[in-house]
């Protein structure tokens, strides 16, 4: 056989188009071109106390897991049912406080206070939730950003029934630093894999038809309040879930877990990431918790950072992080010798 | 009798979009709404569909009281709608926009939930009029022309499986070929046994297919009938031309 002209080609083109839908890999670099970026990270997080033991960086990560739950839950809402929730914080309080007080007041142990401070932080959340939902677009962002502070409001208000500013303290806390980074990264890990594996179904199709297009969605007899309910509270679990291993973690809850903090930088989050990404929200937690970190010495000049960064962000890259990233790593070329 | 319009009310502040309106509808005919700008018929349409709610009056489908229910409800007890304004959902793949009617619990039940939907919806878009092959078929909706846009409309419509199909002016917009590609689709549909009520401007293009036609003008049922009885009206020809001779 003549040798051929050589030609660059993109390494993805060359596996798309051998193969429709399914891979049959030629070369080990395709084989790792494929599940590198899919393997690596993960691991990377797992073996992460190995090589970092300082507590303090371990503190980080596990919040930057948590922030990372907080965000791939709401993209649900915000990225593929078209709900952007300025109120997110409310599930995470919700859920911590669920899980306090079937922890601290009522003796339920930590093996089930947390699942069920989940569900039960998720059904408030999602009761509190359902009258916004007769409003659209930015009147639901607004209508819900109100929702988590009125909470505030209602904490101070009674501090008899749920600790007031105070809070609640005393939950059980039998793990350790290291313990804590595996189960918040763990559960990062497993909610990615839930998540996608419901917005890349059916279910995720009907979201995001309602997304494009509610009247139409409606025309097409489906209950599309019915499946904004549902949408509520499963976002609403693996936030009210991550709020109830909080609230042990620190052995406390109170209403800083409500705060509109948190659910701006959820928003922030995804947007640095790539809203309707899943993966992306993530990706925007872990850069910003770490950002934060390093920034600490700014104080509060950070958020006006986070505030420039966003803008800058949105008019340049309005696609996020993580579909940008996605575009340059598919643009890995090989030599083929064209026959 | 499949439908019962009965006495049917709505106003919009100080208008009354539908003025004490009532018909009814046998199974299997092609009703045609027709009237001048303004004179109701989109309004009618929504309220049938559920979309907005009478003021007063009662919508009897199959002798159930349907009024007040929600749209989709509505649907999915057989009572399919199109838009006027295409809806289509745009960044989704074409095949996509019928493949969600085909998720809805109505399908599922008169199917036994095989779950082919892919194929199935296929075969709905080649009935409307998409090629099988067809790049469109694939492209996200949004990005066809304005004529796909309103085969994407009835195409949903029929996925629903629907006994009343309610046709809002899927005429309008539509060139002279594609118009007399649809009508006979139209009368195909009538065939096997699908009740159409379609509000339509283009009153002459109507007339050909529809068994009878209901003439609206400021919300008030002027008259019903035959074609051939609404064409000759004096007083139909005069409210919608204003004068003689333009119908014909």
């Amino acid at each position: 056989m003549a040798k051929g002209r050589e030609r660059i080609e993109r390494l993805d083109r060359g596996i798309r188009a051998r193969t429709r839908d399914m891979y049959a890999l030629m070369s080990y670099a395709e084989i790792i071109y494929l599940i590198g970026p899919r393997i690596i990270p993960p691991i990377l997080l797992l073996v992460f106390p190995l090589i970092i033991s300082d507590p303090y960086w371990l503190l980080v990560m596990s919040y930057a897991a948590f922030y990372g739950v907080a965000s791939i839950s709401w993209d649900i809402l915000g990225g593929f049912t078209g709900l952007v929730s300025f109120g997110h914080a409310l599930f995470i309080g919700f859920g911590g406080y669920s899980a306090a007080i079937l922890n601290a007041w009522y003796g339920v142990p930590i093996y089930l206070s947390i699942p069920l401070g989940a569900l039960i932080g998720a059904g408030l959340g999602t009761l509190v939730f359902a009258p916004c939902l007769r409003t659209k677009g930015a009147y639901f962002s607004l209508a819900s950003l109100v929702a988590p502070l009125v909470m505030i409001g209602v904490i101070y208000a009674s501090a008899e029934i749920l600790g007031g500013e105070e809070g609640i303290y005393g939950m059980a806390n039998p793990f350790n630093d290291v313990q804590w980074y595996y189960i918040f990264t763990i559960t990062l890990l497993v909610s990615f894999l839930v998540i996608r594996k419901v917005v890349y179904g059916k279910f995720g199709l009907i979201l995001q038809a309602i997304r494009d297009n509610e009247p139409a969605v409606k025309a097409s007899g489906i209950n599309v309040v019915k499946y904004k309910l549902i949408t509520l509270f499963i976002s609403g679990v693996f936030a009210s879930f991550v709020g109830a291993l909080q609230a042990h973690r620190l052995a406390f809850v109170g209403p800083t877990f409500f705060n509109l903090l948190h659910s701006v930088s959820i928003i922030a989050m995804s947007t640095l990431g790539g809203i309707a990404t899943i993966v992306g929200p993530a990706l925007g937690a872990y850069i910003l918790v770490i950002l934060t970190e390093y920034l600490r010495i700014l104080q509060d000049v950070r958020m006006l950072l986070y505030a420039i960064i966003l803008i800058i962000l949105l008019i340049f890259r309005p696609e996020g992080l993580f579909r940008y990233l996605e575009r340059i790593y598919n643009t890995f070329e090989r030599k083929v010798v064209e026959e | 009798m499949i439908l019962k319009i009965d006495n049917l009310h709505k106003r919009f502040g100080g208008i009354k979009a539908i003025d004490d309106v009532s018909f009814t509808v046998n199974e299997g005919e092609i009703i045609a709404v027709v009237g001048p700008n303004g004179a109701g018929k989109t309004t009618l349409l929504n309220l049938i569909s559920g979309f907005i709610k009478p003021d007063k009056g009662k919508i009897l489908f199959k002798g159930r009281d349907i009024t007040g229910m929600s749209p989709s409800k509505i649907a999915e007890l057989g009572i399919a709608r199109t838009f006027q304004i295409p809806r289509p959902l745009h960044k989704l793949p074409t095949i996509f926009n019928i493949v969600i009617p085909l998720l809805s619990p109505r399908v599922k039940r008169l199917t036994g939930g095989v779950g082919d939907e892919l194929v199935r919806a296929i075969d709905i878009l080649e009935e409307v009029g998409f090629e099988r092959d067809s790049d469109y078929i694939r492209k996200p909706a949004g990005l066809l022309p304005h004529g796909y846009l309103k085969r994407i409309e009835l195409a949903r419509a029929l996925a629903l499986r629907p006994e009343i199909l309610l046709l809002d002016e899927l005429l309008s917009g539509l060139s002279r070929p594609e118009v007399t590609s649809i009508l006979p689709l139209l009368t195909r549909l009538k065939d096997r046994g699908f009740t159409i009520i379609m509000v339509e401007h283009r009153v002459r293009d109507v007339s050909a297919i529809a068994d009878r036609m209901i003439v609206l003008n400021e919300g008030v049922k002027i008259m019903e009938g035959t074609p051939e009885e609404v064409m000759t009206n004096e007083k139909v020809i005069e409210i919608y031309v204003g004068r003689r001779g333009e119908l014909a």
